[in-house]
């Protein structure tokens, strides 16, 4: 049997019985129907996907006589009506499905799940993770598995194992040391090892870090980076020996693949000023098997900042922008956003949002206004626009715009149905119309 | 196999919800019946908490709910059941079956607390259901006037005494609340503690963003959403390529590094779709490092986004040794890497030793 077979049956029994055995299980079962233009290929198609999305979630499921598990669930399935964009009519998956016990300071989950300790950086695996507190203070954590497959990709032969190990005096004081290696093909795809830590430096200041190195052979940049002429010369060759040393060290450290580091000051509950600073390499993202690894040795660099506030209970206000470095020049980024609750009970919401990005090559500048509307009998109305100014035309347009319009009613507790419909502008599609009628019944799933 | 596995998936819901709705005295939400219990008037009365809840004396953990069975009611009340009126106790009799047991998510012993109470009842429970207005639960303030907790707090380790925060949906207090844009900051809390955050989520709630196999965009799943900060909100294509440069590593977390290649490969942008358009300027190649060489140097993952086909990668057929594409790696890589890494990596052996 296939691996994906084995999920399927595992997923299907799992799903099927839990409920029976489980006391209070939780239940979140979403039916969507859609009706858009797809352009692909220099064409523009109409495809009518049917998705069911269902999530379930069972806590205290005794397994055997006093062992107990919470079971979470989440799994989809897709008809493609029209002409889809991968040929296949039937599509579906599970996006969790693991069963995790607890007895005292020791833990484990087992099956697919994320696993966001240290390094692994929201890691979406099949496998077992445990962690333990063995004193106080003290924590380490564990995980092994094999990578889930993103959407669109063929299986790679992946593989996946860290942990972390760490020491929290509170949860604003902590420190950790992590670790990831990935297989891909029996090749070393990612080695990563990893610092993070939280300080309080004061009740209202608060630093958050982490910063990881890639430690395969050969990861270092610094003094990739040295500039050379193709035919030396005696002044190079004197540098040569002046950083000897400094070359020898080099080859024995890991290069620097993520430095994140974030200051936040939040002198009041309505006020949030956060400075960030972020540095990205492409041995983060791209593996070692693959053959652009050897291409190019460029980094990235991001600093900025965010305030957020709440100017009154029904007003809000956020702002941000931050400053780009890349191996193709500098850029910039930055946003801001004002919305109200208005009402008696709240009931109505206006918001307006503006953003900027600009990269060397490419950028726009964006404006969006939004407002939403509760009304009687569990009926509410929303309307989202926004309108894109590109700065280089795609397809020889400028600009790409799209609004749409949403009506929904919550007839029971629990259910309720939504119809949207939208419409606009894109380089890809001069006219485009979309459709989307949504059926769903949540037992006690918190959005998140 | 394929399209039968699609179907059981898609077979997935109903079946459970045949499942739910064949467990034994499942009732939907709206049919519920509830017993009509006025505690101010029974107070009044001078009746005493424990003559109801008598069994409270014994009991170590709240798996039990101690509510009076009936025969205690009808001490007082048979003569309301023998004129039928059901209506007296029940809001909806035809609903009536036996009370569903206790889901404790509370580590709690009512035997220690009644000693250390003089068994007064009322120093915690404050507000007792009536019929109107619903069960009151002891509020947590109620706990802290003689626990102080002072380390299990600071260290986030509520699962002291809070066994489902889940279920149990207590608003957080302080260092806990997700004030100010926590969905910018909510990162470096997931890497530190994301065993604090399952104290109160499940990874239900993660999935729904941060998810290799997404079968549809959560902006699409919620319209309604207006004020939260989705990335791929609306037509997010057109300005994709733009995004994926400001910050490809934000795109890599979910998409794999391959995503871009085979979703390019459908639309016909790559070497390896069925009938292949090219995008590159006339003399791209033969340019050399002035065009696609500089190209790459500056943004490889662009380069990446078309050509990730491993071996069969166009790039190895000139830049292989002794090809006629030179030596491509940046300035200073032999400093950084040692000859013999060629051997530890399979995929430098693809140009060097083929």
């Amino acid at each position: 049997m296939r691996r994906h077979e084995l999920l399927a049956t595992l997923a299907l029994v799992t799903t099927t019985t839990v409920p029976a055995y489980a006391l209070a299980p939780e239940v979140k079962a979403t039916t969507l129907l859609q009706l858009r233009q797809d352009p692909r290929d220099g064409s523009v198609y109409t495809t009518v996907p049917a998705y069911t999305l269902f999530n379930l979630q069972a806590r205290k499921v005794r397994l055997v006589k006093k062992m107990e598990a919470d079971v979470v669930v989440s799994s989809w399935g897709r008809i493609n009506g029209g002409d889809p964009v991968d040929r296949g009519y039937l599509n579906g998956d599970i996006s969790l499905a693991y069963l995790e016990s607890r007895a005292g300071p020791f833990g484990v989950r087992a099956g697919r799940q994320l696993v966001f300790d240290g390094v692994a950086r929201g890691a979406h695996l099949d496998g077992i993770a445990a962690s333990a507190r063995p004193w106080e203070g003290l924590g380490v954590s564990v995980f092994a598995g094999a990578p889930v497959v993103p959407l669109l990709q063929d299986h790679r032969g992946l593989a996946m194992a860290g942990g972390r190990v760490s020491w929290r005096k509170s949860y604003d004081t902590q420190l950790g040391i992590s670790a990831l290696h990935v297989l891909e093909q029996g090749r070393h795809a990612h080695q990563h090892v990893g610092l993070d830590g939280r300080t309080a430096l004061m009740r209202m200041l608060v630093l958050s870090w982490m910063v990881r190195w890639s430690t395969l052979p050969g990861s270092s940049t610094l003094l990739a980076l040295w500039p050379r002429t193709k035919d030396g010369g005696d002044l190079e060759a004197m540098l040569a020996r002046a950083v000897a040393p400094a070359e020898a060290l080099q080859r024995a450290l890991p290069s620097l693949a993520e430095a994140d580091l974030a200051l936040s000051f939040q002198p009041l509950e309505a006020l949030q000023v956060t400075a960030e600073y972020r540095r990205t390499s492409l041995s983060l993202f791209i593996p070692r098997s693959s053959i652009f690894s050897v291409f190019s040795a460029e980094q990235r660099d991001q600093l900025g900042a965010t305030v957020a506030t709440r100017i009154r209970q029904w007003l809000t206000f956020d702002v941000d922008a931050a400053a780009l470095s890349t191996a193709s020049g500098f850029g910039a980024q930055g946003g801001a956003r004002l919305a109200t609750r208005l009402g008696p009970r709240r009931s109505t919401t206006l918001g307006t949002q503006a953003r900027v990005l600009k990269v060397p090559s490419s950028g726009f500048l964006m404006a969006r206004a939004f407002g939403s509307q509760k009304l009687p009998l569990g009926l509410s109305t929303t309307v989202d626009g926004d309108v894109y100014l590109l700065e280089k035309p795609v397809h020889g347009q400028r600009f790409t715009a799209m609004v749409s319009w949403t009506n929904g009613i919550m007839f029971r507790p629990g259910w309720d149905v939504a119809l949207q419909v939208a419409a606009g502008s894109s380089p890809l599609a001069t006219a485009r119309v979309e459709a989307l009628a949504r059926v769903s019944y949540n037992a006690g799933i918190p959005l998140p | 196999m394929r399209n039968h596995r699609a179907l059981g998936w898609l077979l997935l819901p109903i079946m459970t919800a045949c499942a739910l709705l064949g467990r034994p005295n499942f009732m939907p939400p709206w049919r519920q019946d509830h017993i009509k219990f006025p505690h101010a008037r029974h107070a009044k009365a001078d009746v005493e908490c424990l003559a109801c809840h008598e069994t409270v004396y014994d009991a170590e953990d709240l798996q039990a709910r101690h509510l009076p069975g009936e025969d205690k009611c009808l001490e007082c009340h048979a003569e309301e059941k023998e004129q039928g009126r059901c209506i007296f106790c029940h809001t909806d009799v035809q609903a009536a079956q036996p009370r569903e047991a206790s889901l404790p998510s509370l580590e709690f012993s009512h035997v220690k607390h009644l000693e250390r109470t003089e068994e007064d009842c009322a120093r915690c429970h404050t507000a007792l259901s009536e019929p109107k207005r619903g069960g009151e639960t002891v509020a947590m303030d109620r706990c802290l006037g003689c626990h102080e907790h002072k380390v299990t707090f600071r260290e986030g380790r509520c699962d002291q005494c809070h066994t489902d925060l889940v279920k149990e949906r207590v608003q957080p207090l302080r260092e806990f609340t997700h004030q100010g844009n926590f969905v910018l900051q909510h990162r470096f809390s997931a890497r530190a503690s994301s065993e604090s955050c399952m104290l109160c989520h499940t990874q239900n709630q993660c999935v729904d963003c941060h998810n290799a196999t997404p079968p549809v965009r959560v902006e699409l799943r919620r319209p309604e959403a207006v004020t939260s900060n989705f990335i791929h909100r609306n037509d997010f294509i057109s300005r994709h390529n733009i995004e994926a440069q400001a910050d490809p590593a934000q795109c890599f977390r979910c998409h794999g590094n391959s995503f871009c290649n085979d979703c390019h490969r459908m639309q016909n942008l790559t070497s390896t779709g069925s009938n292949p358009r090219n995008p590159h300027p006339r003399g791209w190649v033969m340019g050399g490092t002035e065009l696609h060489g500089a190209a790459a140097r500056r943004d490889i993952q662009q380069c990446a986004s078309c050509h990730d086909q491993g071996p069969q990668s166009n790039c190895i057929q000139c830049h292989q040794v002794g090809g006629v594409g030179g030596n491509p790696h940046p300035p200073g890589w032999n400093l950084d890497h040692n000859r013999n890494d060629i051997q530890l990596n399979g995929m430098c052996q693809y140009c060097h030793l083929r």
